[in-house]
């Protein structure tokens, strides 16, 4: 027992633990070093995630398989049943991941989110309407998110011209607050949608927002990673400027960035990234918001190690979370995006209080 | 006399209100200039849209003879360095990575430091007297350390200009007297021009060798300290009814004491 609490309090000291002086030599080294051991966490939680399920595997099968070098039974359990579900959560935990990261970045404030300020919202109604109007069901894995990313774009846009005004600085209080109304909106038409559905639209949609990761077909998931890379590669390139943006608009400006332009750039990365995944994961919005916060205790605010290291937080807790509804019987057939909302509201009550 | 910054008919305000609607100013490269005047008569508003923080409703700014409107932000940020009132930066910063950001617009990219990048941020660590606390996290510093750090930044951009807006709030005497005294040191070793907001009148004469006067929105009086600090002053800018003497260290004007005036 001792042993295991010495474990425990030195993994806290790695991930948590902070020093009031330190050269940037060591910042660094510390930083890279910490996210090495989120993307060991990550290879883990994924191992497990594939010896677990109706059919258990040893650890040494899975690596045999996963190189090559599996059975028949094998081959079919990691790749058609795990493997695709799993590269799904990892891949819809970066894109939330990073969105948050990008949006708490823009607005200085961390509860803001893909979900929280009704973008999320916005690409679902989307979605909805489509199913609702336009198609039976959805057999284009391209459609998805670009309808995800159309709907998103709009209820951003929308966020942007109610929330601001021109001649006049950006307010973040103001497009938050515009973006809860909005998303609220959004919500009450998407329900209001539903009752035109049948059966199994129903079915999908309810499931879809409940957050089901249901795009596991390996089409889909091929869309999801060539977007999120795109994406990804435009966020990581704009670190510096989101850093800037960080100190506040006032100093961005004075050093140099433009920040209507930047904002508005920057949130069209965040809303391509949390749409897409939105689109084949479903609602994980609980995910934009706690992965960056956990991330930013472990590397601190500068977004150029905050990008990745959201990223992998964020996968890390959504495969745990779909081995945990996949596995323990009392949670099946919870969908995986309920089940990380419901692990997130503990840890925010415990930020309320200690910020109380 | 050259000027750093010049604006001609410059227009600004929010929403539909117009909080300066004419103002014409050049302020003196290589000087001090302090803005006064009371609250809401526009000082903050005008050091604002000439550092492009809120955009201006008409006129033009321009800083070492071209307009601004026609200018890059990036090569403004090379030439003018501003700071706002009370900035607040994620404490998990150190200094060095606060004043690092002063190198922005020099940068590409990534944001990688070259040496000369990194040298100038340690010589605006030392000259600001924040060597030692250079990698020591901004959570753990005082106020006036802080508002030093600030200024660091400031410099490592390497302008001429520098803008601050009320850079002694909530700082007490010693940390006000500190950050000034600091800004008088670059303005006679750098020849950095400064233009600040201050509201501590007997401050702003004391370290500026001129000051600029607004009442409501316009220019009351631009000039040396002895020209603009005077009882008329304070009656037309402050409605206040001042006793002004000689201050008898630095010969220059200061408000011994004063009263409100009464409403006749």
């Amino acid at each position: 027992m001792d042993r295991i609490g010495r474990i425990v309090a030195r993994a806290g000291r790695f991930f948590l633990g902070s020093r009031r002086e330190q050269t940037p030599a060591a910042r660094h080294k510390a930083r890279v070093m910490r996210i090495v051991a989120l993307a060991i966490l990550l290879l883990v939680v994924f191992l497990v995630g594939c010896c677990l399920g109706p059919y258990a595997l040893q650890i040494g099968d899975v690596v045999k398989t996963l190189l090559g070098q599996g059975t028949y039974k094998s081959n079919m359990v990691i790749f058609d049943f795990r493997l695709p579900r799993l590269c799904l959560a990892i891949l819809v935990g970066f894109g939330m991941g990073a969105s948050g990261v990008i949006m708490q970045g823009l607005l200085h404030n961390d509860l803001a989110s893909p979900g929280t300020l009704g973008v999320a919202d916005g690409s679902s109604l989307f979605v909805t309407l489509y199913v609702a109007l336009v198609s039976k069901q959805i057999d284009e894995p391209m459609l998805l998110p670009v309808l995800a990313l159309i709907g998103g774009l709009i209820s951003a846009g929308i966020i942007y011209l109610l929330g601001t005004k021109k001649g006049k600085p950006i307010s973040s209080t103001k497009l938050i607050m515009t973006g809860v109304a909005m998303g609220a909106c959004y919500g009450a038409v998407a329900t209001f949608a539903m009752y035109v559905l049948d059966e199994s639209q129903l079915e999908f949609i309810q499931r879809w927002q409940a957050g089901e990761l249901w795009g596991t077909e390996w089409q889909y998931i091929r869309v999801l990673f060539i977007w999120l890379v795109v994406f990804g590669f435009f966020a990581v390139r704009n670190a510096r400027i989101l850093n800037a943006i960080n100190l506040g608009y006032d100093i961005a400006t004075g050093l140099g960035v433009n920040v209507k332009l930047a904002f508005s750039g920057l949130a069209f990365l965040a809303v391509g990234m949390s749409s897409a995944s939105v689109a084949f994961g479903g609602n994980f919005f609980f995910l934009g918001l706690i992965g960056p916060h956990i991330a930013r205790r472990i590397v601190g605010s500068d977004t150029r190690y905050l990008l990745p290291a959201a990223g992998v937080t964020s996968s890390v807790i959504i495969v745990a979370a779909n081995i945990l509804v996949e596995n323990v019987e009392w949670f099946i057939n919870i969908p995986t995006g309920i089940f990380v909302s419901i692990l997130a509201v503990p840890y925010f009550l415990y930020l309320l209080m200690r910020a109380a | 006399m050259e000027h750093a910054i010049k604006t001609a008919h410059l227009a600004v305000g929010y929403d539909t209100v117009i909080i300066v609607p004419d103002f014409d100013i050049g302020f003196q490269k290589g000087k001090v200039t302090s803005i006064i005047g009371a609250n809401g008569c526009g000082k903050s508003t005008v050091l604002k849209a000439i550092g492009r923080i809120i955009p201006s409703a008409g006129g033009t700014v321009i800083i070492n003879d071209t307009d601004i409107a026609r200018m890059k932000n990036k090569d403004i940020a090379m030439q003018m360095a501003i700071l706002p009132q009370s900035p607040t930066a994620p404490g998990t910063l150190t200094c060095s990575e606060l004043v690092s950001y002063g190198r922005f617009p020099y940068q590409k990219g990534f944001g990688r430091m070259s040496k000369e990048d990194k040298e100038i941020v340690d010589w605006a660590l030392e000259v600001t007297n924040m060597g030692d606390f250079k990698n020591r996290e901004i959570a753990y510093l005082s106020g006036g350390q802080r508002q030093r750090v600030w200024i660091a930044m400031a410099l490592a951009q390497q302008t001429g200009i520098i803008l601050l807006d009320e850079p002694t709030t909530y700082l007490d005497l010693c940390h006000q007297l500190e950050v000034l005294e600091l800004l008088k040191e670059l303005n006679e070793k750098q020849h950095t021009t400064i233009v600040m907001v201050l509201h501590d009148l007997n401050l702003a004469s004391r370290y500026s060798d001129f000051l600029l006067a607004m009442q409501s929105g316009k220019v009351y009086a631009y000039g040396s300290p002895a020209q603009v600090f005077t009882p008329e002053m304070l009656k037309a800018c402050f409605q206040i009814d001042g006793e002004i003497v000689q201050d008898p260290r630095s010969g220059k004007p200061l408000c011994l004491s004063y009263d409100l005036l009464r409403k006749a």
